[in-house]
Parts: C-alpha cells; sequence; structure tokens
C-alpha cells in the first residue's frame, strides 16, 4: 500500500501545496492525465473548503491530508479542525436561483469528478471528507 | 514638451494595478500612444493582456484561474476596465489551461458586475476542461460563448 501524508496551515498557498503533493502520489500511482486531473481538482475544492468554511482561515488549525493508494483505487482525506457544517445544506448551485452565485460549487466538482465522496465528523471535531477514484 | 496624455493615463493605470495587486505581480506598459493603451497583468500563475477591437476590450487571459492569485487578478482586470468605462467585453479563454471552482465563481462575478454597468461579458475559445466545468454547472446556459473571434465581435453590433 502507497500512502503519504502531509499537515498544511489554513492558508490559500495551502491549496496549491496540497495539489502539487497530490499530482506528485497520482503520478507515482501511474494514473493517466484524466485521473491525475480529477485528483487534482478535487483536492483543490476539499483543501480550499478546509482552508475557508472549515478553520476560517484560523492558522493554528491545521489542515489535514492524506493520500493512499491500494489495487486500483486512491483514496484522498482532508480534514479540518473548524465546528463543521451539514453539506445537505449547501444549496444545489445549478438550481436556476443560484446560478448567478459567486460561490458553492465545490463539493458539485468534488462529487463530479470522484467515484466516491464520503463527509464524516471524527472524533476530536471537525469535518472529513473521504474521496475515491478508480485508477 | 510634456508626455503624451495616453502615456501618463496608462502609466497611472498600472501604478493603480500595482498597488491592488501587491508586489509580487507587475503590469507591463505594451504601448500607450498612436494606438489604443494595452496592458498586461502578469502574476505568477496567469496573464491578462489588454487588447481593444473597436468598443470591445478583449482581455486574453494565459494561465490558470484558480484560487488566490488567479482569481484577484481576474477581478482586478475587469474593475480597472469597467473603471475606464468599458463595459463590452469579451474574455478569451484560449490560454487558461486550468480553472478551479473559485475561478468560474470570479467568471460568474466578473458576468454580473459588467452586467450591473449596462455591459455585456461575452466568453471566447473555451478549452474542454472550461466547456465541460461550464456545462456540469450548468453556466454554459448563462454566457454567450464563442469559438471565433470574429463571430464574437460581430455579436456586439
Amino acid at each position: 500500500m502507497n500512502t503519504h501524508e502531509l499537515k498544511l496551515p489554513s492558508r490559500i498557498e495551502s491549496v496549491d501545496l496540497a495539489a502539487e503533493a497530490a499530482d506528485e502520489f497520482a503520478k507515482r500511482c501511474g494514473c493517466g492525465e484524466e485521473c491525475v486531473y480529477a485528483l487534482d481538482l478535487a483536492i483543490r475544492e476539499s483543501v480550499a473548503n478546509a482552508v475557508k468554511h472549515g478553520n476560517k482561515f484560523d492558522e493554528t488549525k491545521d489542515v489535514e491530508i492524506s493520500f493512499a493508494e491500494s489495487g486500483d483505487v486512491i483514496e484522498i482525506r482532508v480534514r479540518d479542525f473548524g465546528t463543521g457544517f451539514s453539506v445537505e445544506d449547501v444549496p444545489d448551485p445549478t438550481d436556476p436561483a443560484n446560478l448567478l452565485k459567486s460561490n458553492g460549487r465545490g463539493i458539485l466538482f468534488m462529487n463530479s469528478f470522484m467515484d466516491e465522496v464520503k463527509w464524516e465528523n471524527p472524533p476530536g471535531g471537525g469535518l472529513q471528507v473521504k474521496m475515491r477514484k478508480k485508477l | 514638451m510634456g508626455e503624451p496624455t495616453g502615456r501618463r493615463t496608462a502609466g497611472k493605470n498600472a501604478e493603480k494595478a500595482l498597488i491592488l495587486l501587491g508586489r509580487n505581480s507587475k503590469v507591463v506598459l505594451k504601448s500607450a500612444f498612436r494606438t489604443k493603451i494595452l496592458e498586461e497583468i502578469i502574476m505568477s500563475d496567469i496573464t491578462i493582456t489588454e487588447r481593444q477591437a473597436g468598443d470591445v476590450t478583449i482581455l486574453d487571459l494565459d494561465g490558470k484561474v484558480t484560487i488566490g492569485e488567479g482569481s484577484v487578478a481576474l477581478r482586478t482586470a475587469i474593475r480597472r476596465v469597467l473603471g475606464e468605462g468599458k463595459n463590452r467585453i469579451l474574455l478569451n479563454l484560449g490560454g487558461v489551461g486550468y480553472i478551479d471552482s473559485s475561478g468560474i465563481g470570479e467568471l460568474v462575478s466578473s458576468f454580473t458586475a459588467v452586467n450591473k454597468e449596462g455591459g455585456t461579458l461575452k466568453l471566447l475559445n473555451l478549452t474542454q476542461k472550461i466547456q465541460d466545468l461550464l456545462a456540469i454547472t450548468k453556466l454554459l446556459t448563462v454566457f454567450d460563448v464563442y469559438e471565433d473571434e470574429a463571430a464574437a465581435l460581430a455579436s456586439y453590433n
């Protein structure tokens, strides 16, 4: 099993760092171009959510990220230490009433490009998203 | 004899953009006399070049429009162009290799900002990736999209 873990501060710059780590991990696992793009987009959106909406830019709180490859699946886990939120409460960005909103599309992209997306409230607080992509 | 007025104005615009964008960016004054003022906003992730075709302002984007610098650069460019009274804007996205939800959100914000000024913002040369993201978000129903610059410019008439 191939794994990689990292902790990043709650800053926008961490989004690029996480994406670079995801790209490197995906290529090491033999991901094709389409798979690399999907993982890159999913990690960017999930880390941006963790920094902005989870930890609310509080740099005393880290964003924990792990990548794991097992068989023909890559799993990414992203955890923040914020107060959490209900994913079901996020408005549907494709609803005509929300089309001209400037945000709220990240979760849609994660769901669209990954094969499985699960949200959890882990012990110790915060919100964790686990995403799986078949190679 | 003093500097041509156009050059002075462009220089002021460049100074303003530098203040808005911060010290890690630079605005290159391309030409300010005889032709329309052309400027480039250059940041590590993206370069935005402004061209003028009649009363349509074309912004050529080259790079990534992602959370942080890319989105800020686009917002700054749109505000600057609107501030100069230009409200017919064509965004050429042919050079945009990557965009995330923040970048898509910035396209939407640009669209609404231009509309509020009574203008029109249209999109040119979408890459397949951007087209896919606009389809997923159903924003292809919002934006007027063109593959050919001449056809896009003609559509403003």
